[in-house]
C-alpha cells in the first residue's frame, strides 16, 4: 500500500464506487449456466512503475432473482470473526471503517445472467488494514443484495440474517500477507503511546513550573477525544490509563524527575510514525491552551521533536500550525530564537539562511491569510525574526 | 487626442503623471497645485464628500467622518461609516482616483488610458479591489503595474543616470515596502524578481514614534496619551523633522516631549531589519549576490529617513540613487506603461519615438500550483500544494505537468489553481484562485494520467487546462492576473465632489 501511493500524485477526488468492469453491469441474455456461482481470480495491474495484485471477483450463470431488481453486489471481508478495515472511506461501510465495496449491477430480471465468466467486482489487498499483521487467511463474503433495499450490514455481517434484501452470499477464503501491523496490533501499541504522550504534554505544560488551568483543560479535552474511539471495558481500561499516565507526569514533573529522553526513546521504540505525530501535536494544542506560546515551553516542543527524531521541517510545520491558531499570543521577545527554533551550536551562516527561510515562509502567509488573530500572529512572527536577527548581528 | 495616464495609489498620498508631447513623463499637478494628493477622504453629508488636503486635515485630527491608510485594507471586508454612509476601501480609492483624473482632466482634457500601480506583493484580493476601484472611479483602466516595476521605468527615462545592469528598486513608501531585481539593458527593463512586505511603511514608523511619545508622556504627564492629544498629521511631521535633525521637541497638551533621532531610529530598527531580510531573501530568490547589485534606486517617501538609508547603505556597501523625486517616480513609470502598453497608435511621432524603444518584461509574483493528494509525513495520503509555476518565473511562460488517478473508477478529478507567496506545500497557506472539476468515464484502472498546463501570458492572463490524456477531455480556466478587459457600471456617481 505504501508503494501505491508513493506513485501516484493525484487530485482530490470525488471518490465513486467501483464498479470494476463495464460487462458486469450488463444484464445478461437468458440461456446459459442455471447455477449461479462466483470465484476468485488474481489480475495483476501496472501504473507507471508500480504493480499490484487485483483480486477479480468473476460470475458465472443465471442471476438468482425471482422478480426484477435492482442489483447490487456488495463485498465484506473478515479476519476470522474480526472484520477487516479500510482506511479510504469510499470502501468503507457506511456506518463503520470495515471494508466494503459495492457495486451497482442496475435492473435486472429472472432468467438474466452471464454467460461465461465475467469480472463483477474486485479488491485491492494493498488497502485492506487486518487485525494483525503476517500471512493471513481472509474470508471474502460476496453478498447479492436488492439496492433499492440493502440488507443493512455491520463490520461485514449481516444484522438481519433474514432481511428480504439479502438475495444470496458465499464465502472465499484467500490469503495474503501484511508487513504493516494489524489494527489491533497498533491499538495495543497505541495504549502505550498514550500514555507515553500524556506524559510528554505533561511536561510542556509544567515548563514553566505551573499546570494552568487552561493547560490542564486542554489535556482533559485531549484526553475526552482519544476515548471517544473506545466503548466498553476498553473505555474504562483507557480511562484509567490516561489517568495514571496524567499523574504520574505531573508528580514527576514537580520532581523534577520526568525524564524526556526515556520518554521519546520508548515512544520511538513502538515504531509508529503517526504516534510521533501525534505526540507533538498534543504537545503543541496543550502548550497553546493559555493563549501564550511561551519560549520556554517552545523550546521544549523542539526538543521533544528532536528525542523523536522528527526533522526540524516537520516539527516546525506542527508547531507552526499551532502558533497561527487563532487567539494565540506568542510571548518571549526575551528569547525569539527559541521561539524560531534556533540552534544554539549552528553557525553564523547557518542562522543566517534559517532566518531568511523563516521570513520568506511568515512573509508568505501574512499575504493568504485573512485579516484576524492568524494574520497578526503572523505579523508577530515577522517582528519575532527581525529581533532575533538584530541580536545575531 | 487623449493622455496616456499613470496614477501611484499610494497609502499617504497618491500622485497623477502623463506623457507629455516628447512622450516624457510629467507630473500633472491637482487642484491645489500640489504633486502630490493625500489619499484621505471625509464625508461632510450624504451630498459632499472632500477628498484631499482639506480631508488630511480632518483626519490628521481624528474626524470620525475622514478616512485614510485604507490602502492597506484594499480586498479585505473591512468597512468605514463616514456620516453614517458605509464605504468599503474600494469606494474610497475610487473617490481618490477620481478627484486625481478629475483634477487632471483640467489640466490635461481627456484621458486616453490609464495605470494604476500597486504593491509587489498584494494579494490578489487586493489587486482585484484596486482595478475595481479604478472601475468605479469610471477609467478606462486594462492594466496595473508592480509599484517597483513602475519606479525602475521612472528611473530608466533619466538619461543622464544611463542605466545598464542589475539594479535593485527599494520602494519604501506610506504603507507597503517592495523590492524588485532588475536587469536593463538599454531601454529594456527585465523584472528577475520582486518581493513585498504589506505593512510595512511609513506609517509603522509613525506609530512607533507614537509609542515613544505615550511613554515619555506618562512619565512626565503621568497619563495616558489620547488620540487626540498627539494625532496622526503629528506624528508624520516629527518623523519627517527627525531625518533633518537629531532631536525635536514636540508638545502634547502644554506637555514638552523630547524625542532624539537615536531613540525614534532604535524604535523602527526592528521594522528595517525586516526591510533588510526581505532585501536579501530577494537578492538570493534572483539567484544573485549583493555584489551583483549595481546600484540601489529609492522610491517611496519613506526611504528618506536617515536610517532607512544608512540600511541600504550597510546592505549594497553604496548610497542609494534618489535622484529622481522619490514621491513621483512610481507614478511617472506608470505613465510610461500606460503608453507602452497602451494603443500606440494614438501617439504622436516624439511620443511613439520614445515610447518604441522601450520593452518591460515582468515576472510571476507569485507561486501558481494545484492541489494534489501526496504522502504526508507519516505516510497518509493528504492533500497538497503542487506547484506549477514558480515565484519570478519570467513571463510568458507554460509549465506542463502529469499528475495521476489514484483509484480505479475515479470519475471526476478537482481542477485547482492556487496562488501563495512562498513555496508552501500546506493548502491551508495557499489562496484558491479558481476551482473547477473534470469528469472522467467511469470503469478504468488508477493511474489515469491527466495533464496540467498552466500557461501566463505577457498580459498576466494565467490560462490553466486540466486534459484527461486518454480521452482528452479537457478543462480550461482562465484568470486574469493583472489586466481587466471588460467593464461594468460604475456606481461612484452617489459620491460625486460638488
Amino acid at each position: 500500500m505504501e508503494d501505491l501511493f508513493g506513485i501516484v500524485l493525484f487530485f482530490i477526488v470525488i471518490w465513486i464506487i467501483s464498479r470494476l468492469a463495464n460487462s458486469s453491469s450488463q444484464p445478461v441474455q437468458p440461456g446459459i449456466p442455471l447455477h449461479f456461482e462466483v470465484n476468485l481470480q488474481d489480475t495483476r495491474r501496472e501504473t507507471n512503475d508500480h504493480s499490484f495484485v487485483v483480486k477479480e471477483v468473476l460470475a458465472i450463470g443465471l442471476l438468482p432473482v425471482v422478480k426484477a431488481i435492482n442489483l447490487g453486489i456488495y463485498i465484506s471481508v473478515l479476519d476470522g470473526n474480526r472484520p477487516v478495515l479500510c482506511h479510504i472511506e469510499a470502501f468503507q461501510e457506511p456506518e463503520s471503517s470495515a471494508y466494503q465495496v459495492r457495486t451497482e449491477i442496475g435492473v435486472v430480471g429472472p432468467n438474466q445472467g452471464f454467460a461465461e465468466w465475467s469480472p463483477v467486482a474486485g479488491i485491492i489487498p494493498e488497502i485492506l488494514h487486518p487485525p494483525y499483521s503476517g500471512l493471513r487467511q481472509f474470508k471474502m463474503v460476496i453478498r447479492l443484495v436488492d439496492s433499492s433495499n440493502p440488507p443493512p450490514i455491520m463490520l461485514g455481517f449481516v444484522k438481519t440474517p433474514e432481511h428480504s434484501g439479502l438475495i444470496w452470499e458465499k464465502t472465499i477464503t484467500f490469503t495474503h500477507n501484511f508487513t504493516e501491523k494489524g489494527y489491533l496490533e497498533i491499538a495495543e501499541d497505541r495504549k502505550t503511546a498514550v500514555t507515553l504522550f500524556l506524559k510528554m504534554a505533561m511536561a510542556v505544560a509544567m515548563s514553566d513550573g505551573n499546570l494552568h488551568k487552561q493547560e490542564g483543560f486542554a489535556i482533559q479535552k485531549s484526553v475526552l477525544r482519544l476515548l471517544t474511539s473506545y466503548s466498553g471495558e476498553e473505555k474504562q481500561t483507557m480511562k484509567k490509563l490516561c489517568n495514571q499516565a496524567l499523574k504520574e507526569g505531573y508528580i514527576e514533573s514537580r520532581q523534577g524527575t520526568l525524564n524526556l529522553e526515556s520518554l521519546a526513546r520508548s515512544l520511538n521504540g513502538i515504531g509508529n510514525q503517526q504516534f510521533k505525530y501525534e505526540a507533538l501535536q498534543f504537545c503543541t494544542d496543550v502548550m497553546t491552551a493559555d493563549g501564550v506560546a511561551d519560549p520556554s515551553e517552545l523550546a521544549l516542543l523542539h526538543r521533544i521533536g528532536d528525542l523523536l527524531g522528527l526533522g526540524m521541517q516537520q516539527i516546525k510545520g506542527i508547531i507552526d500550525r499551532g502558533l497561527v491558531k487563532p487567539g494565540i499570543e506568542i510571548s518571549g521577545a526575551a528569547n525569539p530564537d527559541e521561539v524560531l527554533g534556533i540552534d544554539p551550536s549552528w553557525n553564523g551562516e547557518r542562522i543566517k539562511k534559517h532566518f531568511l527561510a523563516e521570513f520568506r515562509k511568515w512573509n508568505g502567509r501574512l499575504n493568504t491569510l485573512p485579516e484576524g488573530c492568524e494574520r497578526d500572529n503572523a505579523q508577530r512572527m515577522l517582528n519575532l525574526i527581525a529581533e532575533a536577527r538584530k541580536k545575531h548581528e | 487626442m487623449g493622455s496616456f495616464i499613470g496614477i501611484d495609489l499610494g497609502t499617504t498620498f497618491s500622485a497623477l503623471a502623463r506623457i507629455d508631447e516628447t512622450g516624457r513623463p510629467v507630473i500633472v499637478h491637482n487642484s491645489d497645485g500640489q504633486n502630490l494628493m493625500p489619499s484621505c477622504v471625509e464625508v461632510e453629508n450624504s451630498e459632499t464628500v472632500h477628498v484631499g488636503s482639506e480631508a488630511r486635515q480632518a483626519f490628521g485630527l481624528g474626524s470620525e467622518n475622514a478616512a485614510g491608510r485604507f490602502k492597506r485594507k484594499m480586498g479585505t471586508s473591512e468597512v468605514y461609516k463616514l456620516a453614517g454612509q458605509r464605504f468599503t476601501p474600494t469606494d474610497l480609492s475610487a473617490l481618490v482616483l477620481q478627484k486625481l483624473v478629475n483634477d487632471a482632466c483640467l489640466t490635461i482634457g481627456d484621458i486616453e488610458e490609464v495605470v494604476v500601480t500597486i504593491p509587489a506583493n498584494f494579494a490578489n484580493d487586493a489587486r482585484e479591489a484596486t482595478l475595481q476601484a479604478a472601475r468605479k472611479a469610471g477609467l478606462n483602466i486594462k492594466y496595473i503595474i508592480n509599484e517597483p516595476t513602475a519606479a525602475a521605468l521612472g528611473y530608466l527615462d533619466r538619461e543622464n543616470l544611463n542605466l545598464q545592469g542589475i539594479y535593485a528598486v527599494y520602494d519604501l513608501g506610506g504603507g507597503t515596502f517592495d523590492i524588485s531585481i532588475i536587469r536593463v539593458e538599454k531601454h529594456e527593463v527585465e523584472v528577475l524578481c520582486s518581493s513585498g512586505v504589506h505593512d510595512l511603511g511609513g506609517m509603522d514608523f509613525d506609530k512607533k514614534l507614537r509609542e515613544i511619545v505615550a511613554r515619555k508622556y506618562k512619565e512626565i504627564a503621568t497619563d495616558e496619551l489620547e488620540p487626540e492629544d498627539y494625532t496622526n498629521l503629528e506624528a508624520e511631521g516629527d518623523k519627517k523633522s527627525l531625518s533633518d535633525r537629531n532631536k525635536i521637541t514636540t508638545r502634547v497638551n502644554r506637555t514638552a516631549i523630547d524625542i532624539t533621532r537615536q531613540e525614534f531610529e532604535e524604535a523602527i530598527s526592528s521594522l528595517v531589519t525586516q526591510a533588510e531580510l526581505l532585501c536579501e531573501s530577494t537578492i538570493e530568490e534572483a539567484g544573485l549576490k549583493v555584489s551583483n547589485i549595481r546600484e540601489v534606486l529609492c522610491a517611496g517617501g519613506s526611504t528618506r529617513v536617515p536610517i532607512v538609508r544608512e540600511s541600504i547603505k550597510r546592505m549594497f556597501g553604496r548610497d542609494p540613487i534618489c535622484s529622481v523625486n522619490v514621491d513621483e517616480v512610481v507614478a511617472l513609470g506608470a505613465a510610461l506603461y500606460a503608453a507602452y502598453k497602451g494603443n500606440r497608435s494614438k501617439l504622436s511621432d516624439a511620443q511613439k519615438e520614445r515610447i518604441d524603444r522601450l520593452n518591460v518584461s515582468e515576472c510571476a509574483n507569485k507561486y501558481y500550483g494545484t492541489i494534489a493528494l501526496e504522502r504526508d509525513m507519516s505516510g497518509q495520503p493528504k492533500a497538497m500544494n503542487s506547484i506549477l509555476i514558480e515565484k519570478n518565473s519570467k513571463i510568458p511562460c507554460s509549465v506542463t505537468k502529469s499528475y495521476f488517478t489514484g483509484y480505479e473508477n475515479q470519475t471526476a478529478v478537482a481542477c485547482s489553481v492556487t496562488e501563495c507567496s512562498d513555496n508552501e506545500t500546506d493548502p491551508r497557506f495557499v489562496t484558491i484562485r479558481a476551482n473547477a472539476e473534470l469528469d472522467l468515464p467511469p470503469g478504468r484502472p488508477a493511474g489515469q494520467e491527466i495533464e496540467v498546463t498552466f500557461s501566463y501570458d505577457a498580459n498576466q492572463i494565467m490560462r490553466c487546462s486540466f486534459v484527461d490524456v486518454e480521452t482528452q477531455e479537457e478543462r480550461k480556466l482562465e484568470l486574469r492576473l493583472a489586466t481587466l478587459e471588460d467593464s461594468v457600471e460604475t456606481d461612484i456617481n452617489k459620491f460625486t465632489v460638488e
